[in-house]
């Protein structure tokens, strides 16, 4: 079993540096890509039935700076997750990708980056976490710059300083965790801080956690390092901008877990200035994101805005530091990484089919491509918060945690915050099904044939939605049975 | 193994019987020689090397009298380090540049560049072994005037400028260095650097004389090392001294030259004044704030660069501040800045001899904008330069990220005291600052040279198959990847010696 879980690492590696290297044709290319995000899932999937936690010690760097992977029951989720996803959009960057250049090197970077967020997930204690962390943004920054325009270098610069700046300054909180901690940073649920090798007053400690969460949250787009996110996302190919908004943002949110509870612990945290002024910064995020996503004319813009909002919804249910809030962060990174990747994949098909970029050129095409749209509308519903979709399970929870986190006025302000966000959700997302299903001009529209494989991949994510909903009683189940407790 | 004390003095002597050698020899005899000097020297410092981690340090007299009275060589394990360091650096530097040391050096005059190469050699390693305040300021009057040679070796107009502008701000610094020593002189009576400490310890502790001339002294030779080294504010000679130079004078005068005067500082501060002595002046402070600015101002003036050479010069300003910040946060420092001067020493040539074959795959034009898609055209000295960049930023597992990690670290290892504190936490906002100005133009740079080319009437000269720079720039870049992933070993070498050191 020990071997298991370096497979994918490895492999995934390995092959993309086969097709970075070898200058394969397009049949070839896509049969090494699906064939590796297969095994991928499949090795992944295994390991989610494996119960022991597994352990590797890779080599040590010096006496305190060891790298090392193991699995637990975040892993298990986040490994799970993240194979999956990529399987689909890869399907369906095999159609997307026949317009565009070099194939070759997206896929190869693309792979580079699937191996880096699974060794990401895997990672067993806080160093390897951070270079891992710094790989991703380095080895997805050329998904962006894909098209090697002037605006996309640019976005990708922007991108690379925002990540790896928010990266550095989270060099302190993670160098404070190895430092003060009984076991140079090994991650274990509840966190291993030692409050006597603190020789200065935690302030000090508090500063550090306080400049990781910010640090960090700059790759899920929080306030205030979140304007990367709406240049990087309309200018990359929609498979990635898919992976990175529905995904790569996500690593930020695994190194905020594992800082939070598996290192510092909540104890630090819990009531004092560093959670007031985390939820305070997180809430202008929700506002802000959905506010700015309604003035947005550009479609993939639009998506982007919402994912602030959306992940500094993850990042609430975080900060909440109950057990409600972080199984309904966990459900909503899920639900999230369906729906958004559903929705950045519609709008490549619409950009790969019509060359559709804003959202105002969009009416009446519901009525040449219904089943493209009627996916939007269904994975729109979903992002709303509608029953019985994932995301309305997430929101429940979420909602559920930030009423109970013993912050004065924080806490009911949360939950209207919430309300307030997904009503406006509903009015940036729901005009745009209603102007494509019922145009204004009285045309007659002449149904179109959709490519299949992009069909195909965006109701795999639909059926995810709703299967993530329907089945949330065992996710949840599953959560609070192995993580439950040791949180608080 | 007894016979390895004599090898310091032997690298030295050796050193100049190939200058003599070579300031008359033509130039490819004078090539040779200069090369087998180097080698001698790696060899020697290794062995010096290993001979004092086994046995500690050593006190070596010339002549038959006892110190004070005679000179002395003092070496040890962090001493042995750098000795294998420079001839190293500067023994690969030559190779990486060598093409281009032909095509800019006249026939007639290329001996008399392997004659200074040979003397900053000499200048350094003695400058490293000795133990006299004396003969450190003959060596780095030495090593001054050689570089000043090297920097008008190409002998145009610009290049004179440049050399007249350093040896302007470099004579300045040895006048400020010499009136410290004289001061020093005056106070103590001794020129050697243990018995100077001794004398110093007794009149800072005895309360009835006063500490000011000592003081004074101090702020001298750190003033006058300082503008030597580039420290803030006095760097704004870099750009045009390593920038429009020959690509081996650059890498050594920008990776070697500056090292041997921080080197120069550490051991005044270490061996000379004493550092319990120091700490109870304010000098680490004025150094660590100056290196903190500089890694800064550093950073700021080579984002403003239109050319690329340029910024590869006035980001050796900021790295030079990051050692100037290791040197100020007291003994636990000294390991990063140590470390950071061997990471730098081995960075800056391989982005100065990459940076250079790329200027040429531009057909010669030195602008940013002329240099897009030169990466496809010279792909080794494109990979070159995204390594140098990479390590320059602090990726992880190049010696770059192992450099700023043991800042960090090093700075949090004693924070008991408010001004401690302080100190720990403007070296972590300097280092997040000047890191993220750093990834602004190293990886805009490096994202410039891999575009692919829209213009089509650039033409891009692919570069003819140097061998001498393939290799040298794989060791160059073997070792910085090395050190990063194993940098313990070297650690360890750096920790051991510092303990020795005083």
């Amino acid at each position: 079993m020990q071997s298991l879980y370096l497979i994918p690492l490895i492999l995934t590696m390995i092959s993309g540096i086969y097709l970075y290297v070898c200058k394969h044709k397009k049949p070839v290319l896509d049969l090494v890509l699906i064939c590796t995000c297969v095994v991928c899932v499949g090795c992944t999937l295994t390991l989610c039935f494996a119960n022991s936690d597994l352990k590797i010690f890779l080599f040590k760097i010096t006496d305190d700076m060891a790298l090392m992977f193991k699995v637990d029951v975040i892993s298990k989720i986040f490994g799970l997750l993240i194979s999956f996803i990529w399987l689909v959009v890869s399907i369906f960057s095999i159609k997307y990708m026949d317009k565009e250049k070099n194939v070759n090197k997206f896929y190869a970077y693309s792979l580079l980056t699937l191996a880096l967020m699974l060794g990401l997930s895997f990672s067993g204690n806080i160093l390897t976490l951070y270079i891992i962390y710094e790989f991703v943004t380095l080895a997805s920054m050329p998904l962006v710059m894909h098209s090697k325009t002037k605006e996309s270098k640019k976005a990708a610069l922007k991108y690379l300083f925002y990540s790896l700046g928010g990266g550095f300054l989270g060099l302190f909180a993670i160098i404070s965790g190895m430092i003060y901690s009984t076991n140079g940073g090994e991650f274990v649920l509840g966190g291993s801080f030692n409050k006597e090798l603190v020789s200065s007053g935690l302030t000090l400690v508090q500063v550090a956690i306080l400049c990781g969460l910010i640090g960090f949250g700059a790759k899920c787009g929080a306030f205030p390092l979140q304007s990367w996110l709406p240049s990087a996302h309309p200018v990359a190919p929609s498979p990635a901008s898919a992976l990175l908004s529905g995904m790569i943002t996500k690593a930020g949110v695994i190194v905020i877990i594992r800082l939070v509870f598996y290192v510092f612990g909540i104890s630090l945290i819990k009531g004092t200035f560093v959670q007031y002024t985390w939820e305070a910064l997180l809430l202008i995020t929700i506002l802000l994101g959905s506010t700015l996503a309604l003035l947005q004319n550009t479609f993939k813009r639009r998506l982007a805005y919402s994912s602030i909002s959306q992940l500094s919804y993850v990042l609430l249910g975080i900060c909440a530091l109950n057990e409600d809030g972080f199984v309904g962060s966990l459900l909503h990174v899920m639900s999230h990484a369906f729906i958004k990747v559903g929705l950045f994949l519609v709008a490549g098909v619409l950009i790969y089919q019509y060359n559709i970029h804003q959202v105002d050129e969009m009416d009446g095409i519901g009525k040449k491509a219904p089943i493209t749209m009627w996916c939007f509308t269904l994975l729109s519903l979903a992002l709303i918060g509608v029953p019985p979709m994932g995301a309305f399970v997430s929101k429940w929870f979420l909602a559920q945690g930030s009423l109970t986190n013993g912050l004065a006025f924080f806490n009911y302000f949360g939950a209207v915050v919430l309300l307030i966000s997904a009503i406006l959700t509903a009015c940036y997302l729901l005009p745009i099904s209603i102007h494509a299903f019922f145009p204004e001009d009285k045309k007659t529209y002449k149904r179109d044939k959709e490519p299949i494989l992009m069909v195909v991949s965006l109701i795999v994510l639909v059926v995810g939605i709703f299967a993530i909903g329907i089945f949330s009683g065992y996710i949840v189940d599953l959560i609070v049975k192995n993580i439950g407790g040791g949180l608080l | 193994m007894d016979f390895v004390i004599n090898l310091p003095l032997f690298t030295i002597i050796i050193g100049f019987v190939g200058v003599v050698l070579t300031s008359f020899l033509k130039r490819k005899p004078a090539k040779i020689v200069a090369i087998v000097c180097q080698l001698i020297a790696i060899v020697f410092g290794i062995l010096v090397l290993i001979y004092t981690l086994d046995h500690g340090y050593v006190n070596y007299q010339l002549g038959h009298l006892k110190a004070p009275f005679c000179n002395q060589i003092r070496f040890g394990p962090y001493e042995g380090l750098l000795s294998t360091l420079v001839p190293l650096v500067m023994l690969l530097s030559l190779f990486a540049g060598d093409n281009h040391t032909h095509r800019d050096i006249t026939e007639e005059k290329e001996h008399s560049f392997y004659t200074l190469l040979n003397l900053i050699l000499v200048a350094i390693v003695a400058i490293i072994y000795t133990d006299d305040i004396f003969t450190g300021y003959v060596f780095l009057e030495i090593s001054t005037l050689s570089s000043v040679g090297l920097t008008m070796i190409k002998n145009h107009g610009r290049q004179i400028a440049a050399a007249l502008r350093y040896m302007l701000f470099n004579l300045l610094g040895s006048g400020l260095f010499l009136l410290g020593c004289i001061i020093i002189y005056g106070q103590t009576g001794y020129l050697s650097m243990t018995f100077i400490q001794n004398v110093i310890t007794d009149l800072f502790n005895n309360n009835n004389t006063s500490t000011l001339p000592l003081t004074i002294s101090f702020t001298l030779v750190s003033i006058g090392l300082g503008i030597k080294s580039g420290l803030f504010p006095f760097y704004y000679w870099m750009g045009d001294t390593y920038g429009v130079n020959t690509t081996t004078a650059s890498s050594v005068l920008s990776g070697l030259v500056s090292k041997g005067y921080i080197i120069l500082l550490i051991k005044f501060i270490y061996r000379t004044f004493g550092i319990d002595n120091v700490l109870k002046t304010d000098l680490l402070n004025i150094l660590f704030i100056l290196g903190a600015c500089g890694m800064i101002f550093g950073s700021i003036t080579a984002i403003r660069q239109k050319v690329i050479n340029k910024m590869v010069s006035y980001s050796s300003a900021a790295q030079i501040g990051y050692i100037y910040l290791g040197i100020g946060l007291g003994k636990v420092g000294l390991i990063a800045a140590t470390f950071h001067i061997i990471t730098h020493a081995l960075c800056k040539p391989l982005l100065f001899s990459s940076s250079n074959r790329l200027i040429d795959a531009s057909g010669k034009k030195r602008k940013f904008e002329n240099l897009i898609g030169t990466g496809f055209a010279d792909p080794i000295a494109g990979a070159c330069f995204t390594i140098g960049a990479l390590s320059m930023v602090g990726c992880p597992f190049f010696a770059g990220f192992i450099s700023k990690y043991l800042f960090i670290t090093d700075s949090f290892v004693d924070i008991s005291t408010p001004t401690l504190l302080l100190k720990a936490i403007i070296t972590i906002a300097a280092l997040v600052v000047s890191t993220l100005l750093n990834t602004i133009y190293y990886l805009k740079t490096v994202i410039t040279i891999y575009s692919p080319v829209r213009d089509n009437k650039v033409v891009l000269k692919h570069n003819h198959y140097d061998v001498l720079f393939i290799v040298s720039s794989c060791i160059f870049s073997i070792l910085i990847i090395a050190l990063g992933v194993f940098p313990s070993p070297i650690i360890e070498i750096i920790e051991e010696g510092i303990k020795l050191l005083g």
